[in-house]
C-alpha cells in the first residue's frame, strides 16, 4: 500500500510538475526519464487521436508532441483528422468509435458535433480527454478530463502588453476568430476587460476574420484605408495577425503594435525581428502531451477523475512571449513541451 | 479467307458494345467491390455489420441532398446551393424552436413541431428563386446557384450570429439521430428518398423528361416538353432535399451553426458523378448515385480503419476520385464512339 501510494504520489508530482509551467526544461528532467517514473505501460497502448484540422500549424504540432511522448510512454498513436471541417470530423469520430481503443483524445471542430459517438466511447468504458475546446458542456458528457488554455487569460495578457506599449492611450482593432468559437469568445472577453480599464484607449473595430487570413487581408485593406491612425491591433491568433501585418507593410503602416495568439514557431520570429509587439502561448504541445499522460495514468495506473486523480478541467495556460522570451520558447516548442 | 471474319466478329460485336455501353455503370461498381476487397484484407475492423451500419449512416445525408442534385444533373444543369440551402433550412429549423437558456441566439420560437413546415417552406423558397433566376430571367444555372449560395450562407449568419443552437423538434431528432432497433431512422429516410427519385425517374412521364432535357434540350423542346418547367421542377426537388437533409443534419450532428455543411456541395456532386452519372446530362440515374454514395462511403470510412499517414489520406481519396472520373469520361467517350460507328 504505501509503496503504491509512494509511487502514485511521485507520478502525481511529475504530472503536475508537467502541467504547471514550462519548467520541465528547467528543472532539467528529461522527457525520457519523466516517462520512465510516470509508468511507462509494459505493452503497447492503443490511443486515437483527433483535432481540429492538421492543415493549422497549431494542430500539426500537437500532431507531433503527441506522437512523440507517445513514443516514450508506449503509446501506439493513430490520428484521425478532423480536416478543419464538422462533418468530416464528426464521420472521423464515427469510424474511431467503432474501433476499441485504450483511450483517446479529441479536440472538436464543431462544438456539440461529435456528441453522440464520444459518448458511445464513454459508455464502452474508454477514457475520453478532452483538448481545447469543449466537445460538449462538461455536465452533458462525462469525458475524463479536459485539458485546455484560459482564453480569456490569453487575450487579457497579450491586450495588456498591447496597452503598455501604447502606454495606455490611443485606438485600437480587435480582428477576431469565429464568432461561435469559444476561444475565440474568451479571448474577445479577455480584451475587453482590460480595454474597459483604459479610458484613453478607443476600440475602433472587433470584426471577426473567421480564423481566415484571406479574409483577414480584405478586412485590414479596408481598415488602413479607414483609420488614418491605428495604436494597436489584437489578433485572436497568429497566422490573422501575419496576414494583417503583410498588408501593412504594404501600405507602409508598420507602426501598428501587433499582439497574436498561439506563439507559433512563425510568430516567434515575427517577435523577434519586430514585426509583432507580443503573442501568447497555448501551449498546443502541454495539451496533446499531457493528453497522452492523463490517457496512460488512467488506463495503467487506474487513474480516475477528480479528488486524488486528475481534475475534471487541467488549465493550461502559457505566457504572453515578446523578444525578452521568444529565443527560450522556440526551444521549448522543440521539445514538445509547451 | 474471308470466312473466319464473317463469322467471328458478329459474335464479338455485341458482347463488347454491351460492355462498352455498360463501362459507365461497370467501372464505379467494381471499383467499389475493389475498395471493399482491399480495406477488408487490410483491417479486420472494417468488413463488419456495424461499420456497415456506420458507413450507411455517414451516406446518409449526401444521399439525400444527391437525390435532388442527380434530377438537376441529368437536366444538364448544376445546383451549387444544396449544401448552403441545407445550411439555411437547419439553422432556420433551430430558429423556430424553443433553445436552452445558454443559446444566446434571439430567436422566434414556435410551438410543437411548427418549425418543420416553415423549414421546408423556406428551402421551398430558396428553391423557386433559384428555378425563377433559371428559366425565366436565364441566368446559368452555374452562376444563379453560386448567388444563391452566398443568399443561403448569409441567411443562416444572419440568424445564428456566429452562435450555435442545438435543440430541433422531436420528430427530427428522432429521424435525425434516432434508430429503430439497430437500423438508424437517417437510413431509412435516406433510403426512402432514394427509392422514391428512382421510380419517378424511371417509372413517371416527368423522369423521362427530365431525361430528354438533359439528353438533347432542342429535341424536347420540340416534342413539346415543356424544358423550363422541367429544369424549374428539378431545381426545387434539389432544394427540397437540401432541405431535409439540412433538418436531419442539424438533428445528426447535434448542432446548428455556420457553414457546418459545406463540405456536402462536393459530396454530392462527387457520389452523383462518380456514380456514373454524365455531368453532361441525360445518362445516369439514382442507382448510379447510390453506387457513387457507397464508393466515397467505403473510402472515407476505410481510411480510418487502416494504419497511414494522415497527410497521405486526403491525397489517396482525391486519386481514388481521379480514377473513378477518368473512368466515367472514357465511358462517356466510347459511347460517343460507338453511337457515331452506328
Amino acid at each position: 500500500m504505501d509503496d503504491t501510494a509512494a509511487r502514485d504520489t511521485g507520478r502525481r508530482g511529475l504530472l503536475q510538475a508537467a502541467a504547471t509551467v514550462p519548467l520541465l526544461g528547467g528543472i532539467g528532467i528529461a522527457p525520457a526519464a519523466l516517462a520512465a517514473e510516470m509508468g511507462r505501460s509494459a505493452k503497447p497502448l492503443r490511443a486515437a487521436f483527433s483535432n481540429a484540422g492538421l492543415q493549422a500549424t497549431w494542430c500539426a504540432q500537437g500532431k507531433s508532441a503527441a506522437e512523440y511522448w507517445g513514443k516514450l510512454f508506449n503509446v501506439d498513436v493513430t490520428w484521425f483528422d478532423g480536416e478543419l471541417n464538422a462533418t468530416r470530423q464528426r464521420g472521423a469520430i464515427d469510424n474511431m468509435a467503432s474501433q476499441r481503443w485504450d483511450f483517446v483524445a479529441i479536440q472538436a471542430f464543431g462544438i456539440g458535433t461529435l456528441a453522440a459517438p464520444v459518448r458511445k466511447m464513454i459508455d464502452a468504458g474508454i477514457p475520453v480527454i478532452d483538448l481545447d475546446t469543449l466537445i460538449a458542456p462538461l455536465d452533458q458528457l462525462n469525458v475524463h478530463s479536459f485539458l485546455a488554455p484560459d482564453n480569456e487569460f490569453m487575450g487579457a495578457s497579450v491586450t495588456e502588453a498591447l496597452m503598455q506599449a501604447i502606454r495606455g492611450e490611443g485606438t485600437i482593432i480587435m480582428t477576431q476568430g469565429a464568432l461561435g468559437h469559444t476561444g475565440a469568445q474568451g479571448r474577445a472577453r479577455g480584451f475587453e476587460s482590460v480595454v474597459k480599464r483604459y479610458p484613453k484607449v478607443e476600440v475602433l473595430d472587433t470584426t471577426p476574420g473567421d480564423w481566415d487570413v484571406t479574409k483577414v487581408a480584405r478586412i485590414w485593406d479596408t481598415h488602413l484605408t479607414k483609420y488614418p491612425k491605428i495604436s494597436a491591433a489584437y489578433f485572436h491568433n497568429d497566422d490573422m495577425a501575419l496576414a494583417a501585418y503583410n498588408v501593412m507593410r504594404a501600405k507602409g503602416r508598420t507602426d501598428i503594435k501587433i499582439g497574436g495568439c498561439d506563439a507559433m514557431p512563425p510568430a516567434l520570429q515575427a517577435v523577434l525581428d519586430g514585426r509583432m509587439h507580443a503573442t501568447v502561448r497555448n501551449p498546443s504541445c502541454r495539451i496533446h502531451g499531457g493528453a497522452i499522460m492523463a490517457g496512460v495514468a488512467a488506463v495503467v495506473a487506474g487513474e480516475k477523475t477528480g479528488e486524488g486523480g486528475i481534475p475534471k478541467h487541467v488549465i493550461t495556460d502559457g505566457p504572453v512571449v515578446t523578444k525578452d522570451n521568444a529565443h527560450g520558447m522556440a526551444w521549448m516548442q522543440k521539445q514538445f513541451l509547451i | 479467307m474471308s470466312t473466319p471474319v464473317t463469322t467471328v466478329m458478329p459474335d464479338r460485336d455485341p458482347l463488347w458494345s454491351r460492355l462498352r455501353a455498360q463501362l459507365r455503370n461497370l467501372a464505379p461498381f467494381a471499383t467499389l467491390i475493389a475498395l471493399v476487397a482491399l480495406f477488408s484484407s487490410l483491417s479486420p475492423s472494417f468488413a463488419t455489420w456495424g461499420n456497415l451500419a456506420n458507413i450507411l449512416q455517414q451516406v446518409s445525408i449526401t444521399a439525400i441532398i444527391a437525390v435532388g442534385l442527380t434530377f438537376v444533373i441529368l437536366c444538364a444543369e448544376i445546383d451549387l446551393s444544396v449544401a448552403s440551402v441545407a445550411n439555411a433550412t437547419g439553422i432556420l429549423l433551430a430558429f423556430l424552436t424553443v433553445q436552452d437558456a445558454s443559446v444566446n441566439i434571439a430567436n422566434l420560437p414556435l410551438p410543437g413541431g411548427l418549425s418543420i413546415p416553415l423549414a421546408l417552406a423556406g428551402c421551398l423558397m430558396l428553391g423557386a428563386v433559384t428555378a425563377f433566376g433559371v428559366t425565366r430571367i436565364g441566368i446559368p444555372s452555374f452562376i444563379m446557384t453560386l448567388a444563391m449560395l452566398q443568399i443561403g450562407n448569409g441567411i443562416g449568419a444572419l440568424l445564428v450570429r456566429g452562435q450555435i443552437a442545438y435543440t430541433v423538434p422531436d420528430l427530427v431528432t428522432t429521424l435525425g439521430s434516432g434508430s429503430i432497433g439497430p437500423v438508424p431512422w437517417i437510413v431509412v429516410v435516406a433510403s426512402t428518398v432514394l427509392l422514391t427519385g428512382h421510380l419517378v425517374l424511371t417509372y413517371t412521364r416527368f423522369g423521362r423528361y427530365v431525361y430528354m432535357v438533359g439528353g438533347n434540350r432542342e429535341a424536347a423542346e420540340h416534342s413539346g416538353v415543356g424544358v423550363r418547367a422541367i429544369i424549374g421542377a428539378a431545381m426545387l426537388i434539389s432544394a427540397a432535399c437540401s432541405g431535409l437533409a439540412g433538418m436531419l443534419g442539424v438533428a445528426y450532428f447535434g448542432s446548428a451553426q455556420q457553414n457546418q455543411f459545406d463540405n456536402y456541395l462536393l459530396d454530392a456532386i462527387s457520389a452523383v458523378v462518380v456514380g456514373g452519372t454524365s455531368l453532361f446530362g441525360g445518362q445516369g440515374g439514382i442507382g448510379n448515385t447510390i453506387i457513387g454514395l457507397l464508393v466515397l462511403g467505403v473510402l472515407n470510412n476505410g481510411l480510418d480503419h487502416v494504419r497511414m499517414d494522415s497527410f497521405l489520406k486526403i491525397l489517396i481519396r482525391g486519386l481514388v476520385l481521379l480514377l473513378a472520373l477518368v473512368i466515367n469520361v472514357y465511358a462517356q467517350r466510347l459511347r460517343s464512339h460507338a453511337r457515331a460507328a452506328g
